[in-house]
């Protein structure tokens, strides 16, 4: 298993906007948009996140375990952006993902973040686990992550990045690390924590990874 | 044998008064010729004006094969008008909601009362859902494909969930009255059926953006899937609910030929049976909920009540997930199929 070495660019401070509504148009209408990742942690706290990122699995109100992915952007119209974000398994091609309106906020860099980063929708709530049809684990191993936006205009862009998503409340540990288990049945105990298992691409499976 | 859950004699919770539905609707009563399955249903119940009722009733199926696993592949719902839905879990993993068979667990406040709280059964597999509020065809009556059927092992238990809402949105007008028939199969080896339960998280229709539509995708564990059944949940903001079948592999919303089920009606949503059954050799589904933001009833509690429910800072009046009907929204999907793969039901939170 390659694990890349976590290179998360922190944001000393992830803008914290003045108000949390939106910004409207950002950057240069003529240019194409900018687009980076942004993940937020089991904190609140965000990150533009590099190759090699540690994404937080968090459990939401409602039960399961989301990867929290949003944008910072640039040259676009910051109110009710349609952000799609999807974690896809190199080793199928298979994707999860979630799709919502946001709202942008500018910040002195003049990058557009969340503009209500504490709060979890602000984000696509990307949907990972219970890992039903996952072959292999959601934590300790790389996933990409894809984000793609449209603004109200219709101008879009797109990025991507390799993460490694790791089981990120404690209180959930156990939890976490059962149903985010490649092949996870449905409802089973988790009241033993499951071995975690070979990493990597599954025999048989067609990978595409790059 | 018949077994019937007589219930509200044992619950140890604050049990409905018992009624008699008023004159002009026909009440809905079990099946006397089901003689070889499982039968439950509620006592007859008022739901006050004003107020939104959320049970969850506990039941332990019973042994009708010698201790053995059997199958059911008719399922036959029937409820008064006023049921905002009726769901059945198979219980797993207790959080902070339980009963003894044959109790039940009373919600009224969404606060505080733990059967309206969906991280109660974030792992409890569906069984069968209906939405259906209909005076004139109160009975939901599905039989599944031939030699397709659900399994149940003797002692197994099940949430029977059921939801009236007496408000302005949605309302209750005589009594309430859920009743449920399971039917026995007779197939020799009936293949298992699966289920699919999916929700969108934190979604947040407000006034500032009233439109907004939300996607979700869900995963089957292996290609050659066979979609039974389908349908879709939100409440009276929801304009639309759709679904796709979808690649697993796209980013991009399936174009329109892909939707094999489409809802407008939100307190009276479509369950689609296909028959024949539609083949799904790609992998996964696609649903889209799609809003319109629209003020709140003032003898609701207006934008007040709907701020209350929000969890965040930013107060916009908008409506964010929650089992209320009056004051949040849900964008939920119900998906029947077989083959079950590998034991196990679905998921996608």
């Amino acid at each position: 298993m390659l694990l890349r070495l976590l290179l998360v660019l922190l944001l000393a401070g992830c803008p914290s906007p003045a108000n949390t509504t939106c910004s409207g148009p950002v950057g240069e209408a003529g240019q194409p948009v900018a687009l980076g990742v942004v993940l937020r942690g089991a904190d609140g706290t965000t990150t533009v996140a590099a190759d090699g990122a540690a994404a937080a699995l968090i459990q939401p109100p409602q039960g399961g375990k989301v990867i929290l992915a949003g944008v910072r952007a640039r040259n676009l119209d910051t109110c009710g952006v349609n952000l799609i974000a999807a974690v896809r398994d190199l080793c199928t091609n298979r994707v999860q993902l979630e799709g919502r309106p946001v709202n942008l906020i500018v910040a002195d860099d003049g990058w557009a973040y969340p503009a209500a980063p504490a709060e979890l929708d602000n984000f696509a709530n990307i949907g990972v686990c219970p890992n039903v049809s996952g072959v292999r684990n959601l934590y300790g191993e790389p996933y990409r992550v894809e984000v793609s936006v449209t603004d109200k205009n219709g101008k879009q862009g797109s990025a991507s990045v390799m993460v490694v998503p790791f089981c990120a409340e404690p209180e959930h540990a156990l939890d976490c690390a059962c149903t985010c288990a490649a092949r996870y049945v449905l409802g089973s105990s988790c009241a033993a924590r499951p071995d975690a298992g070979p990493g990597g691409c599954p025999p048989g499976d067609a990978g595409v990874r790059d | 044998m018949r077994w019937f859950a007589l219930l509200g004699l044992v619950s140890a919770c604050p049990s409905p008064s018992p009624g008699t539905p008023d004159a002009g609707f026909r009440d809905v009563s079990l099946d006397p010729t089901n003689a070889t399955g499982y039968q439950f249903q509620t006592p007859v119940y008022t739901v006050p004006e004003g107020k939104e009722y959320q049970d969850c009733w506990f039941v332990a199926m019973p042994d009708l094969n010698a201790g053995q696993d059997y199958y059911m592949d008719r399922f036959r719902l029937g409820a008064l008008p006023g049921t905002h839905h009726v769901n059945v879990f198979r219980v797993k993993t207790i959080v902070h909601l339980d009963g003894a068979p044959g109790t039940m667990v009373h919600g009224e406040d969404p606060r505080t009362d733990e059967c309206f709280k969906s991280g109660n059964w974030s792992d409890w597999p569906l069984v069968v859902n209906s939405q259906q509020s209909d005076a004139a065809n109160p009975y939901y009556d599905w039989h599944l494909p031939g030699n397709v059927a659900h399994r149940f092992s003797p002692g197994e238990k099940l949430m029977v969930q059921v939801h009236y809402v007496n408000a302005s949105t949605q309302d209750t007008p005589a009594n309430a009255h859920v009743v449920l028939d399971m039917y026995r199969s007779q197939a020799a080896a009936p293949v298992e059926l699966g289920t699919l339960f999916a929700t969108e998280q934190s979604i947040r229709i407000c006034q500032s953006n009233p439109n907004p539509t939300f996607h979700g995708t869900c995963l089957f564990n292996s290609g050659g899937t066979n979609i039974v059944a389908a349908n879709g949940h939100f409440h009276s903001r929801g304009v639309s609910f759709s679904v796709y079948q979808w690649d697993g592999v796209s980013t991009t919303q399936p174009p329109p030929a892909s939707m094999f089920y489409s809802s407008d009606h939100w307190d009276h949503p479509d369950m689609h049976i296909y028959s024949p059954v539609l083949n799904d050799a790609t992998g996964g589904v696609w649903w889209t909920c799609e809003f319109q933001w629209m003020p709140p009833d003032p003898a609701a509690g207006g934008c007040d009540a709907v701020n209350a429910r929000d969890p965040s800072t930013v107060k916009d009046c908008c409506y964010t997930f929650g089992p209320v009907v009056e004051t949040s929204e849900h964008c939920n999907l119900f998906l029947y199929y077989y083959p079950k793969v590998a034991a196990s039901d679905i998921t996608c939170f």
